[in-house]
């Protein structure tokens, strides 16, 4: 075989290998529609159907496992999820033959390793699982290893992360409070609260709450008082005893976040003979709406207040990211065109093919954990011991509500805390 | 160097095929074999702690003052060991590592725990049934333990970047069921430095 034919048959092997995965958007859809539909089993089939490229593994787990975790399986969902933190351990070590393939093939030749927000949502859905299976030890683990991620990041200048760590930190802080260590709770909410405070968001008002009741359970009058004065809207006999009174947390999964779609731009160029192809991943402008949810327990009854937008940090995660996004493109066509170029030069068929396989292999990388809700809301009631009724409905009637609604039986102890958490799939 | 360049996606294709296409080997090896594969708390870090520290609870005067006082031997259980650690540690498998070393040791009785004593009553209470009169076990003939082993397993990470310091803390502690005395405190540490690598292939 002579080296014209090989170097053919090397690229044949490119485009066939590369054309034979759709984009992951694309590949997607019918699990995407279903779930949106408020139907995770069908979803959950689809995906198993839809099945993996070894590339996406820890996007498969990643979605498996929530689609598991929505249908009531959480050990399951577990399996998943660590399978996906494993994988996400193994591939953090810079690929050198994935890099080169991202500015010569295209970026989903990548293994997808997860954004930071995504690794930390996966310790967080594996804590909630955990506490779901009333395993509080386990959780705490989840928690920890958490913190030692964003610490890892701290000591790398990584502040992406960082500000992503709203949910998990107050997550941790309620396991804490599961664990019975108020300071270790105290020290999680505070966390959260430092990184809304940098970021300049309004402090939701089950935060300001458990900073002024457990600054004072501890006995932390100094920081107490600041609270009181920073936090106007609270006045101190609302603060909850914590020794005689049991809670109720309700932790609501609104929505469904937004995906990425590829956006392509083909042209011919009259001045290389040749045509120039950029595909990019691109985010819906409209941001999907945010429902809110209603806690009901006894005669109580509380709205829930967003603790984390995960739209919202999937799009900044994005626009952070554009910039190497757009360069690689651009380096992509440098490099597509000078290799159909150099194959152009020895034959025109070669030349052909080269440049059509650019063309065919040029996908954007629409990559994203789409099983993610759009924001996290958190409701808290404390109660005197009892049995109550808790009801989780929608805060409104209005339009775009998934019309769901939650009823359980509990039975609460003093300082018992009992976790109710519930996914609103519908958007 | 032009037509070099038109052979790289096929290389780098190839190369991402290959690597991820390799089915397990599998190779048996001894049991007390130290195989330290991702720095996590493993095997030989149970076994090494659990002997380590019942040799060391063992070596202590409280079973001698113990004996002198009761004539006879501690009657221990394994009460609740908690792992308060990073990972998720299996702390079944420590627990039975120190039931049998200090069973081993001949020189303490040891009670079934309580989810093990439960299965035993109901038995018993089938026996009370369906066993004849000779091969039956009466009920309340249970042996008390006298002594609870609890404790924690903890540790402390210190990272940067792809370094990390793990820092293992077993605590354990054997505490008289008569008067709430400590009667021994014992403490183990581990000390590894893992190093993640920067690149991969």
């Amino acid at each position: 075989m002579c080296c014209r034919q090989l170097k053919l048959l090397g690229f044949g092997a490119v485009v066939f290998g590369l054309t034979a995965c759709t984009g992951f958007t694309q590949k997607n859809a019918e699990v995407y529609r279903y779930l949106a539909n408020g139907n995770p089993q069908s979803a959950l089939l689809e995906l198993e159907k839809t099945g993996y490229w070894h590339r996406d593994r820890v996007l498969y787990d990643l979605n498996k496992g929530m689609l598991l975790r929505m249908i009531g399986d959480f050990s399951g969902s577990n399996e998943l999820f660590e399978s996906a933190k494993q994988e996400m351990q193994g591939l953090s070590a810079t690929s050198i033959t994935e890099n080169i393939a991202a500015v010569t093939i295209n970026e989903t030749s990548r293994s997808y390793v997860g954004q930071p927000y995504e690794q930390l949502l996966l310790y967080a859905y594996k804590t909630l699982n955990y506490l779901a299976l009333s395993d509080i030890d386990d959780a705490r683990v989840e928690v920890l290893q958490a913190d030692a991620k964003i610490r890892e990041w701290i000591s790398e200048a990584k502040w992406e992360g960082v500000d992503a760590s709203v949910f998990i930190r107050y997550l941790s802080g309620i396991v804490f409070e599961l664990s019975g260590e108020w300071s270790e709770a105290l020290i999680a909410y505070r966390r959260a609260y430092e990184v809304l405070q940098k970021k300049s968001v309004q402090i939701p008002y089950y935060l300001q709450l458990d900073l002024l009741r457990l600054t004072r359970h501890l006995g932390l009058k100094g920081e107490y008082d600041q609270y009181l004065e920073m936090f106007p809207s609270i006045s101190a006999t609302e603060i909850p005893s914590m020794r005689e009174q049991g809670e109720v947390i309700l932790i609501f999964h609104q929505g469904l976040v937004s995906r990425l779609f590829e956006q392509s731009i083909t042209n011919f160029s009259p001045d290389i003979h040749q045509h120039l192809r950029i595909s990019v991943p691109v985010y819906p402008l409209q941001a999907p709406w945010i429902g809110y949810a209603q806690l009901q327990v006894a005669d109580q009854v509380q709205r829930t207040d967003i603790l984390e937008n995960i739209d919202r940090l999937a799009r900044e995660n994005f626009a952070a990211r554009s910039p190497g996004i757009a360069a690689r493109a651009m380096l992509r066509v440098v490099a597509k065109k000078a290799a159909a170029k150099s194959a152009n030069d020895q034959d025109a068929l070669a030349g052909f093919i080269v440049d059509l396989a650019g063309l065919i292999t040029e996908q954007a990388d629409t990559r994203s954990w789409t099983s993610l809700p759009a924001s996290i809301q958190i409701a808290r009631i404390n109660l005197p011991p009892g049995e109550y009724r808790v009801q989780v409905m929608p805060a409104t009637n209005a339009k775009g509500i998934g019309g769901f609604g939650v009823e359980r039986m509990i039975s609460l102890a003093p300082k018992q805390k009992v976790v109710v958490s519930v996914h609103d799939i519908v958007n | 160097m032009q037509s070099k360049l038109i052979l790289l996606p096929a290389i780098v294709l190839i190369g991402v095929i290959a690597g991820c296409s390799t089915n397990p080997k599998v190779e048996r090896i001894a049991a007390d074999t130290t195989t330290d594969l991702s720095g996590d708390w493993n095997d030989t870090d149970s076994r090494l702690v659990s002997e380590e520290m019942v040799q060391d609870a063992l070596s202590h005067p409280w079973i001698a003052s113990f004996i002198r006082v009761n004539g006879h031997q501690p009657a221990l259980i394994v009460g609740e060991i908690r792992n308060m650690s990073h990972e998720h540690i299996n702390v079944t498998t420590f627990v039975n590592d120190i039931e049998r070393v200090l069973i081993n040791s001949g020189r303490v009785q040891f009670v079934a725990s309580s989810n093990e004593r439960q299965e035993v009553r109901d038995e018993r209470q089938d026996q009370d049934l369906h066993a004849s009169n000779e091969t039956r076990n009466p009920a309340g003939q249970e042996l008390g333990a006298d002594f609870m082993l609890k404790g924690d397993i903890s540790t402390i990470l210190d990272t940067v970047a792809k370094k990390q310091t793990r820092y293992y803390q077993v605590d354990l502690t054997l505490i008289s069921l008569a008067d709430n005395r400590k009667v021994w405190v014992g403490q183990k540490k581990i000390k590894k430095a893992i190093k993640n690598p920067q690149y991969r292939f």
